[in-house]
């Protein structure tokens, strides 16, 4: 926790209180622990939740989701995400699953299939779409930042596009599919790129630049509603926010809040280009693509590519530009010193598919990383603690 | 009709799946097979499943047909020789994933190494159609203008429903499984050659590509020869469907140099274009498409058959108007390949029997039958179309 996220109501203004409101929501899979394979459990782990106000059904049964309250203190976001994903840890393994937050089900490929949540837009989604809808799942986390005004969420997605690759590689958390490693470190990425409407936003000149090209979709038939506008970052469709869906499900909690730091100091930056007559930028498009696919392949720990110059640039170093250029916003909201720490933490440990690998890499086997994972997703309390030994897929706590 | 001089001309490049002939299924012998063929005509593919061929360019669609024809003759009897079979489909149903093997050169070791998964996967075959461009300003305009119409091309080439033995709910997966390379999609505009050749520069640069023939925009100034290249289309198991969509993007291609030299502007909205992309794989034939004008969906002989009288007037001038016509309505009376393989899996629930069909139709040397078309497409055209018109060997 950075100083200054104190709750006394004496002593200087606290720094987080005008930083904007930012909620997240958070994909996981549950997972079967005695095969590593996912396992159709959501409405049996959702009965057994004992607040089931902030989780939901995901599109497949396979899948649930948290959706946070907006919080301008990170420490209470962070208090929330952990709170959520314990609840759900402990409901998935009272009905008998692991709730797990990687980005995608390493045993599994584009052609295996899913059973659909039994709700009538997922069944829609699912006739409609066919194997991407039923194989290869994706978990995802999207990050929302309050920025009322329609007019500047448009402007604000216009000047988050090439920062996209960076907020991947920091993220990338899904190296493994079809029971080996895809090459990537965000393959989630990859197989989520097969959706019609996938990739940055395009560049819109107004709020209502927006509304035309969102209908002409729809009007096309190829999306069945406003929600399946699945851009890089876009003005919600329900909220008064700006969302970002560029990540990866985040290994742990503390990695979310702090991506989630990061993408809020970055739409505070922009905001504030916005309002000084600053245009959008316009790096080359292929070039855009280019990078964003680097970074799904090479996450952290290998190369990025400068979206402006196209040069090859050591991924950490796009992170090291990105921390120069919202500095300023993250230090204001207080948030810098918790950033900095967990930057720390990532390079020495590794990015969540670095870490992902190197538990394969120990005995070459995938159960130990999925395994693995479901410990990192939440912390485990003492009454899951007999549960976990009877179920025997930890060797050690 | 034009004079021969004037005319656009027209050539392919068609990839085939070899598979075994007793299993049906894929098989990396792309080798053995490549040895009993004309190099100058075939190619290795990065996987040793594939093999590629490269027809001459023509003006008369006649005569490309007699060539591939003739190509793909020579292609099936020297697998026939090896216990192997040639299949010109976008995709197989019969693939066993971890017995793949890519061919080897160093190219294909450096992507196979660059793109992983994505390399390892790369089990498809599409067909190019190049159409003649001198000038390269030219060529990269008329790339990034012709964007709208790849939806309907697409549609009439569908013919990968099946990805690693199941039915992926497309008429053609081949699409999904090839824009995850990082340059597949809508060429963006570029205000000359210079700048498109600068952003290929940046590409490799960045280390996105090794070299300019990994450009994989759905149409693209051709790397190494003057002609843009449509690359979205399944390969197509009936010579005809590659006749009738060589012949229809010659069309579009004089259609929009005819705008660009007289500055009509064109605005191409990428988002949509992948959209309609999306719909196009998801239907092709079948189903509804995104009408390009309009943009609303409508059904697939609809906008096909408005595209195809919409080219009457450049089609009447190369000469190809009553072949296009007559190959269109049997097109779309015939249905996608992607609908015959999948009647062919409902006879018996095996997917050797949609091999067996695709081999068939691979193998066959009957290109086209000519019809009188006096009428348009849409406008219920009348004459049945006539017998087989024998290719011209």
């Amino acid at each position: 926790m950075p100083a200054g996220h104190g709750t006394g109501r004496s002593g200087p203004p606290r720094p987080g209180a005008e930083a904007l409101p930012v909620g997240v929501e958070e994909e996981f899979f549950l997972f079967d622990p005695r095969t590593g394979r996912t396992i159709p459990r959501a409405a049996g782990v959702l009965d057994a939740v004992r607040d089931p106000d902030r989780v939901q059904r995901e599109f497949a049964a396979c899948q649930v989701e948290t959706a946070s309250s907006p919080h301008t203190d990170l420490g209470e976001l962070q208090r929330e995400l952990v709170r959520l994903r314990s609840e759900l840890s402990g409901a998935a393994r009272r009905a008998g699953c692991r709730l797990t937050a990687c980005g995608s089900a390493p045993f599994e490929n584009s052609a295996t299939g899913a059973t659909v949540t039994d709700i009538p837009r997922y069944l829609r989604i699912a006739r409609a779409y066919g194997a991407i809808a039923r194989g290869e799942k994706c978990c995802g986390c999207h990050v929302h930042v309050e920025v009322p005004d329609r007019e500047e969420a448009v402007q604000v997605c216009n000047h988050l596009r090439p920062w996209f690759p960076t907020l991947l590689a920091l993220t990338a958390n899904s190296p493994f599919t079809a029971g080996r490693d895809s090459g990537y470190a965000s393959w989630r990425t990859i197989a989520w790129g097969r959706w019609p409407t996938v990739g940055p936003p395009p560049l819109l000149d107004s709020a209502a630049d927006y509304r035309a090209t969102v209908d002409a979709l729809v009007r096309s038939g190829v999306i069945l509603d406003e929600a399946m506008v699945y851009w890089l970052a876009r003005p919600s469709h329900h909220l008064p926010t700006v969302e970002v869906r560029v990540a990866d499900v985040c290994a742990t909690a503390e990695e979310t809040v702090a991506y989630a730091a990061i993408v809020r100091a970055l739409v505070t930056t922009v905001l504030h280009d916005i309002r000084s007559g600053v245009p959008a930028p316009r790096p080359v498009e292929a070039l855009l693509e280019g990078a964003h696919w680097r970074a799904a392949r090479d996450g952290l720990e290998g190369q990025g590519v400068d979206p402006f110059t196209g040069a090859p640039v050591p991924a950490w170093r796009l992170v090291d530009e990105l921390m120069a250029r919202i500095g300023p916003a993250l230090a204001a909201a207080g948030d810098l010193p918790m950033v900095t720490e967990r930057l720390f933490l990532l390079r020495c440990l590794g990015s969540g598919a670095a870490r992902q690998r190197a538990v394969y890499g120990q005995r070459s086997n995938l159960q130990d990383v999925v395994a693995w994972m479901g410990r990192q997703t939440a912390p485990v309390t003492v009454c899951d603690l007999p549960l976990l030994t009877s179920q025997g897929d930890f060797s050690v706590i | 009709m034009a004079n021969r001089e004037e005319l656009i001309t027209v050539g392919v490049e068609e990839e085939f799946h070899i598979v075994d002939a007793g299993t049906r299924r894929l098989v990396p012998r792309s080798g053995v097979l490549l040895e009993q063929l004309p190099a100058d005509r075939f190619t290795p593919e990065l996987q040793r499943s594939v093999v590629e061929v490269n027809s001459s360019p023509f003006t008369r669609l006649d005569d490309l047909a007699g060539e591939l024809t003739g190509l793909r003759r020579l292609a099936v009897r020297a697998a026939e020789g090896l216990g192997l079979g040639i299949v010109a489909a976008g995709s197989v149903p019969l693939v066993d994933p971890e017995l793949m093997k890519i061919s080897p050169d160093p190219r294909y070791e450096r992507m196979l190494a660059d793109y992983q998964e994505l390399t390892r996967e790369q089990l498809i075959c599409g067909t190019q159609v190049h159409a003649q461009i001198e000038d390269r300003d030219l060529a990269v305009a008329v790339a990034h203008r012709l964007a709208p119409w790849v939806p309907p091309l697409l549609a009439l080439s569908a013919g990968s429903p099946y990805w690693l033995e199941r039915d992926t709910g497309y008429a053609a997966y081949r699409p999904l499984v090839w824009q995850r390379w990082p340059t597949a999609g809508p060429m963006p505009a570029c205000a000359s050659a210079a700048e498109y050749d600068e952003m290929i520069d940046e590409l490799i640069r960045s280390g996105t590509i090794s070299d300019p023939g990994m450009i994989y925009f759905d149409i693209r100034p051709s790397a190494h020869v003057p002609t843009v290249e449509l690359r979205i289309c399944d390969s197509c198991p009936r010579v005809s469907d590659v006749v009738l969509i060589a012949g229809l993007f010659r069309a579009l291609v004089a259609r929009e140099l005819e705008a660009v030299r007289r500055g009509r502007p064109a605005e191409v909205r990428p988002e949509l274009v992948r959209a309609a992309t999306w719909r196009a794989a998801r239907s092709g034939l079948e189903g509804e498409l995104v009408d390009p004008d309009a943009g609303a969906p409508r059904p697939a002989a609809e906008v096909i058959g408005r595209m195809v009288d919409g080219l009457r007037p450049e089609l009447e001038r190369s000469g190809d108007w009553e072949l296009i016509a007559s190959l269109t309505r049997e097109a779309l009376a015939r249905g996608s390949s992607a609908a015959r393989q999948r009647e062919a899996f409902a006879r018996n629930g095996d997917p050797a029997d949609v091999v067996d069909l695709l081999l068939a139709e691979t193998r066959n040397e009957e290109w086209a039958p000519v019809a009188p078309a006096a009428s348009g497409v849409t406008t219920g055209a009348t004459g049945v179309p006539g017998g087989g018109h024998a290719e011209a060997a």
